[in-house]
């Protein structure tokens, strides 16, 4: 599966120098005038023999260490828990703004008011910690789509990404059309390996013109992708959607568009969240139906041999140091 | 170069040698010696000058006698030098450098007696370009020396005992003294044959061997030696057993080298620590009468 390839494989024309120490014993010996009265001693031979061939090792090894061999990059298959979802976060001036809470009780305490930014991003951390074999991707979107992370199951990599969606203000214009189509092209060549999910979320309507309404709408149902509104109320003044009939005909965008998904033929779900509480619970559906088994591939990279090449390469050294320390170099 | 002063040796022949030299060597001819042989008549040996009064009185026939005296003679000592690689080979000193503090003591001894000296050396081949005819002379030993000190071996191989059968030719029935200097590096098979040719002389070997190559190293354990000359080699793991092993195969080799020379009752002359002259003198008081 993973093939062996090599760095540098021009060094590998040096490896016929490991040959040296077989070829010529001349230096290692020293000259006798007449061996025929030692007594042949097979421990000395093999010894030698050792010498020879560790000597020959250890100059493979190295050449071989040098010409760098790595293993090439491969792909396992995984099969784990879990979905691809596609978070497509509303990074526009709205959401910086702080969520609308019904007027306090008497018995409440007053809260610290948040942004729906941070609302948004606290909820989706805790997906992120709670299912982290699930792959996500994160687009943040306002004038234009922009693709912070790629579908990964790194959560650190996905939440450094939530992190700087936190930082200064957003534009002030919303285009949903372009960032779901390009939330929908995420998944476009990419092997169906589990259920897929676009995480939405937004703090408002979009109107959608007829063509984009089209090319979602097949987006959606060719990637087989579900869908999931988390829709983060504005005010009070908001629209319910549970209140609202397929058959209703409303002017606000956000029905307008509730009823446009609803309609798309695709499994689809909206969440009103307006605090961290309801947004928490939002997730959590979320993560309960998309938990299914997901079959993916992992890409390896390359693993650099050389290194323990070298170490063996220094043991071999060693063991000829062991070998030279008990040679004698000459018979004065 | 060793102390001149020092570095001689006396060597004796046994029994008479033939040579019209005179010297200092017993000798079968008659001359002005002190060794008496016989009466002759004056009339057959015309010398007055060693009329001998009381035997001619009591001579029946009432004839001058005269004494007749064996003359002590001079001979040609002749030194066989190995000068193969083997011999190159040593750790304080290599054998050829014993060897040439051997020629050098040989040649002032010698010149001391007033015998002449010849050096046939020889490797894989008889080195025709470094033998030295018979000479006389103190100085000549050193010549020998320095020939031998600055020779090169013809070719890597190893002594060749052939070429020693070359040498031993050359100098039969002239030199009544031959000394054989070499490590006997060669099998030995043919030697006792190849030193048929020395009937009439004396032949001393000279073996010379380093100690390094006859007492295996204590310092380290492995050792790897190459043969000299040829792409042999021995790696030896020096346990005791090896150890011991090497040192029984140097007896082995030595009484083997000895047994080719008790033949004719000579005993060869080990050296393997430097060139001792004084050894060399008693080993001729010894052997030798």
């Amino acid at each position: 599966m993973s093939a062996l390839g090599f760095h540098m494989p021009w060094l590998l024309l040096l490896l016929p120098l490991a040959l040296l120490p077989l070829i010529s014993g001349k230096r290692d010996e020293i000259p006798f005038p007449w061996t025929d009265w030692l007594p042949a001693d097979v421990s000395g031979q093999r010894l030698h023999w050792l010498w020879q061939g560790l000597a020959a090792l250890t100059i493979g090894l190295l050449v071989i260490a040098l010409a760098g061999p790595q293993s090439s990059e491969s792909l396992t298959e995984r099969i784990g828990r879990g979905a691809e979802i596609s978070i497509l976060l509303d990074r526009s001036a709205s959401m910086d703004g702080e969520v609308k809470r019904p007027i306090l009780r008497d018995y409440q305490s007053i809260q610290v008011q948040e942004t729906k930014n941070g609302l948004a991003r606290q909820a989706l951390s805790w997906l992120l910690s709670q299912r982290p074999e699930n792959r996500y991707a994160l687009t943040l979107f306002s004038v234009v789509p922009m693709r912070i992370v790629d579908f990964t199951d790194d959560t650190g990599f996905l939440q450094a990404g939530l992190d700087a969606s936190g930082i200064g203000r957003g534009p002030k214009e919303t285009n949903m059309g372009l960032a779901l189509l390009a939330a929908i092209k995420a998944f476009d060549q990419r092997p169906y390996t589990g259920s897929r999910a676009v995480l939405l979320v937004s703090d408002g309507g979009a109107k959608l013109d007829e063509e984009t309404r089209i090319k979602i709408k097949e987006g959606m149902q060719r990637n087989q992708i579900s869908l999931y509104f988390i829709y983060v109320q504005s005010g009070i003044n908001t629209p319910n959607f549970d209140l609202v009939g397929t058959d209703t005909s409303s002017n606000t965008e956000e029905v307008e568009l509730h009823l446009f998904f609803k309609n798309l033929g695709i499994k689809y779900q909206v969440f009103q969240a307006d605090d961290v509480a309801s947004m928490g619970e939002a997730v959590a559906t979320i993560d309960s139906q998309e938990n299914l088994p997901l079959t993916y591939y992992e890409k390896n990279a390359g693993i650099d041999y050389s290194r323990v090449l070298f170490i063996l390469a220094l043991i071999t050294s060693a063991a000829l140091a062991l070998i030279a320390a008990v040679r004698m170099e000459t018979l004065k | 170069m060793m102390n001149t002063a020092t570095a001689e040796f006396v060597y004796r022949l046994p029994g008479n040698t033939s040579s019209s030299r005179p010297g200092a060597h017993r000798s079968n001819s008659r001359g002005a010696g002190m060794n008496f042989v016989s009466h002759a008549k004056l009339i057959d040996q015309p010398d007055p000058r060693r009329l001998d009064l009381r035997a001619s009185v009591s001579n029946i026939q009432k004839d001058w006698l005269v004494r007749v005296n064996k003359q002590r003679a001079s001979i040609t000592v002749s030194a066989i030098v190995d000068v193969s690689q083997s011999m190159r080979f040593g750790a304080d000193q290599n054998k050829l450098q014993v060897a040439a503090e051997f020629l050098e003591a040989l040649g002032f001894s010698a010149g001391g007696l007033g015998d002449s000296v010849s050096l046939v050396p020889f490797d894989s081949v008889k080195r025709d370009d470094l033998s030295m005819p018979a000479r006389f002379g103190r100085g000549t030993g050193q010549t020998m020396a320095e020939v031998v000190l600055s020779s090169k071996p013809i070719s890597p191989a190893s002594a060749n005992i052939d070429a020693l059968s070359r040498c031993i030719e050359s100098v039969a029935g002239k030199s009544a003294l031959v000394f054989i200097v070499s490590d006997f590096h060669w099998p030995l098979a043919d030697l006792a044959r190849i030193l048929e040719p020395l009937a009439g002389s004396l032949v001393v070997p000279l073996v010379i061997w380093d100690r390094t190559e006859i007492k295996p190293p204590d310092s380290k354990r492995l050792l790897s030696v190459r043969q000299m000359g040829s792409k042999h080699s021995r790696h030896l793991w020096l346990t005791p057993t090896v150890r011991q092993q090497w040192e029984a195969n140097v007896e082995k080799r030595r009484q083997a080298i000895a047994d080719v020379f008790a033949a004719r009752d000579v005993k060869p002359f080990w050296i393997s620590n430097g060139f001792d002259p004084e050894s060399l003198s008693r080993y001729f008081m010894e052997t030798r009468v």
